[in-house]
């Protein structure tokens, strides 16, 4: 579709008519991409950023109490280490499963719960734990998400399915959760791509066998569902997400596709495909050892040296000579792409699945840096200091306190349910 | 996003069920601005669902002839504030007014915008679900503008069920009259169908008094749709002993719309075809022969 076609000439009344926007250019109008799009370096420097803000915060509330009692108490306080960048993330993922599951106890749409999840993501790269604690946030990040999504549930039941809530604990986070995501609720999710992708590989691929592509694409939901606890919606686009999955799922599928889409010539294909059977061993490995950091370069090097085909390197020769080309080929435009999946996917492979534990720990540290002194008064009933820091867990102590019921509240009602 | 300093309201312009729309300056550009003030007491649910979507789908069209919103901010109260562009007349005052001489290249243009604005909406999965002519706004230089969002939705799974109580009733579409709860993008197509004809009329085409009303003046107008031509339309909940009027025929639209030319006929009936699957979507109508024959807009 091109732009005289789409849109008839303009006499003069509309010098500045419009020009035909590609899919990409639509995407990067999207507040996902304009807002919420970042490489790692990024949104490492929002967490310490964030973090160091939540500790002075902190710091300012502790400077406030005059107290001389509580004073003292904090002097002996010498176990207490600040709350970490990466405590900060085990404990917002932890609630962000949570959130997985009350969305389910809801029976809320697939949609409902990512958005949810992703607003919940979204709101603590601008604040810290030790501001805002991320269950009361994640409760309301749910609410919000079920209204954007077209499920909406009244305050009142909603409310009621959870305990320790009440309607007004919940709305009054509402503008600050909108506030913070600077007014973008549309969340792109790579589901409806995967499905998108589904169906236009049936049109593409036509002799893939439809039981082994509809099994690819269940276990493709699976994993998508399962890697919204890590960064990759800030880090790569629903469709590129959706195209890992399925690189991770079945990368023979995935990759066929994309060189019949890119237009590979046959002969590059089939020399590609004979490179992957040949890595098959190779690659069996890798995937039992699942290695997170596995560098992309040297893996798609491997591929290029274990050349055992002595075909014609006809492939490999041309693909060096079109370097210098300005327009890329078909097969380096494949490549490239296969680049970013497989990035992509080593991303989605992280797996960060904090243990009821280690959450109750920095849930005992973030109470304590929230609000010191309902938290002393707490503690000076009991007897027990405040010894947290994750490198030693000492459970005795955590179990006496009652803090951190809440989680327990939610596992509770989860398993009654 | 910046905050209320930046912001005066002047007059009130006008009120609705969840907003109030204010007369406004943006301070640190001098622009004037209309400012959309959310109401939030009374709202037991916190922020209202209308607001919610105008607030999610404003934030991602930008297109000329979709309203802008330029800002939004929490004002002391915590009352949430769209900032949007002032538009000081909709479709429905200029067709109303009949001081104002309406020609055939009117009535192209303001087509031509409709659907570059829809036609955008569509290509970013939602549908507007409430086109009607006060929904259009006008600038100053007659630049027409798809606005109010409300009731606004995407669409994220092509199975999904979808209320058909949208769209106010004399530009719903058949399906939706029938009670459809899968619908697509041509709801809208049909509703600038019957704007296209209201345009050109100067008149509500199809001004329906109540539902069962709006469904028959539909089909005495367009015909009754059989299973022939729309194969499952008997199965639609509300799809019941319907009076079989035929469909009109070409030189019976002529008649009706005297001045309108074939090509634009031709358009019209690919708007207001009564299956959804054969209604012609926003891209084939910016490339149908009406935009192509004179005069050019």
């Amino acid at each position: 579709m091109d732009t005289k076609q789409l849109t008839p000439k303009m006499h003069g009344v509309e010098e500045k008519g419009p020009h035909r926007i590609d899919n990409d250019e639509l995407y990067r109008r999207s507040t996902q991409y304009r807002y919420w799009s970042f490489d790692e370096e990024k949104i490492e420097d929002l967490r310490i950023k964030v973090n160091k803000r939540g500790q002075e915060i902190f710091n300012n509330r502790i400077l406030k109490l005059d107290d001389e009692i509580i004073k003292k108490f904090l002097n002996n306080e010498k176990n207490f280490k600040n709350i970490t960048v990466n405590e900060e993330r085990l404990i917002i993922i932890y609630y962000a499963r949570k959130c997985k599951d009350l969305s389910n106890f809801f029976k809320f749409k697939t949609q409902v719960r990512l958005t949810a999840i992703s607003y919940l993501f979204k709101f603590y790269l601008i604040h810290s734990i030790m501001e805002y604690y991320p269950q009361q946030i994640m409760y309301t990040c749910l609410y919000l998400s079920a209204k954007s999504e077209n499920n909406f549930i009244g305050i009142n039941n909603f409310s009621k399915a959870i305990p320790k809530t009440t309607p007004e604990s919940i709305l009054k986070f509402e503008y600050l959760i909108l506030d913070s995501m600077r007014f973008s609720l549309m969340c792109h999710h790579s589901i409806k791509p995967l499905y998108g992708f589904y169906l236009d590989i049936q049109n593409v691929l036509i002799k893939l066998d439809f039981n082994r592509l509809y099994k690819d694409y269940l276990l493709c939901r699976d994993l998508i569902n399962e890697s919204i606890f890590n960064d990759i919606q800030f880090l790569f686009t629903p469709p590129q997400i959706a195209l890992a999955s399925l690189y991770i799922i079945d990368d023979v599928v995935c990759m066929r596709y994309l060189m019949r889409k890119f237009g590979v010539k046959r002969k590059q294909m089939i020399i590609k495909m004979n490179q992957l059977k040949n890595n098959e061993k190779e690659d069996i490995k890798i995937k039992k050892d699942i290695i997170i950091k596995e560098e992309i370069k040297d893996s798609t090097n491997d591929i290029d040296n274990d050349d055992n085909i002595d075909d014609d390197d006809g492939g490999s020769s041309n693909d060096e000579k079109s370097k210098k080309e300005k327009k890329q080929t078909p097969i380096e435009r494949y490549e490239k792409m296969i680049e970013i999946i497989k990035a992509c996917a080593i991303k989605m492979k992280e797996n960060i699945n904090p243990t009821v534990e280690e959450a109750k720990i920095i849930s005992l540290k973030a109470h304590f840096c929230l609000d010191p002194v309902k938290y002393f008064k707490k503690i000076s009933r009991d007897v027990t200091p405040i010894n947290v820091n994750t490198d030693n867990t000492d459970n005795n102590s955590v179990k006496r306190e009652n803090t951190d019921d809440d989680i327990n509240d939610d596992i509770k009602r989860i398993k009654v349910e | 996003m910046s905050g209320i300093k930046n912001y005066s309201k002047s007059k009130k312009l006008g009120e609705g069920t969840y907003a109030i729309v204010y007369l406004g300056t943006q301070l640190s550009t001098k622009r004037e601005v209309a400012i959309k003030e959310i109401k939030t007491e009374g709202f037991k649910d916190g922020l209202d669902m209308s607001a919610v979507r105008e607030v999610k789908y404003l934030q991602e069209l930008r297109h000329q002839n979709i309203i802008e919103l330029i800002d939004v901010f929490s004002d002391t109260k915590q009352n949430l504030n769209l900032v949007l562009e002032v538009l000081p007349s909709d479709l429905e005052k200029v067709l109303r007014d009949k001081n104002i001489v309406i020609g055939g290249v009117d009535v192209k243009r303001w087509l031509l915008m409709i659907l570059r604005g829809v036609y955008h909406c569509h290509r970013n999965g939602i549908l507007h679900r409430d086109l009607k002519p006060n929904n259009l706004l006008m600038d100053k230089d007659g630049n027409l503008k798809i606005a109010d969002f409300g009731l606004a939705r995407s669409v994220d799974q092509p199975s999904e069920k979808l209320t058909s109580n949208v769209v106010t009733r004399w530009y719903r579409a058949p399906e939706l009259l029938f009670g459809a709860r899968l619908y697509t993008g041509a709801v809208d197509v049909w509703a600038i169908g019957t704007i296209f004809a209201e345009m050109m009329l100067r008149t509500p085409y199809l001004p329906g008094t109540d539902d069962a009303n709006q469904l028959a003046v539909t089909i005495q107008a367009l015909g009754t749709p059989t299973e022939e031509i729309w194969p499952g339309v008997s199965h639609l909940p509300l799809y019941n002993n319907l009076t079989v009027y035929p469909a009109p025929t070409r030189a019976e639209l002529r008649r009706r719309f005297v001045a309108a030319s074939e090509q634009a006929l031709e358009a019209l009936e690919g708007m207001l075809i009564m299956n959804p699957l054969e209604r012609w979507t926003c891209e084939k109508v910016l490339k149908s022969g009406y935009f192509l024959e004179e005069p050019i807009p």
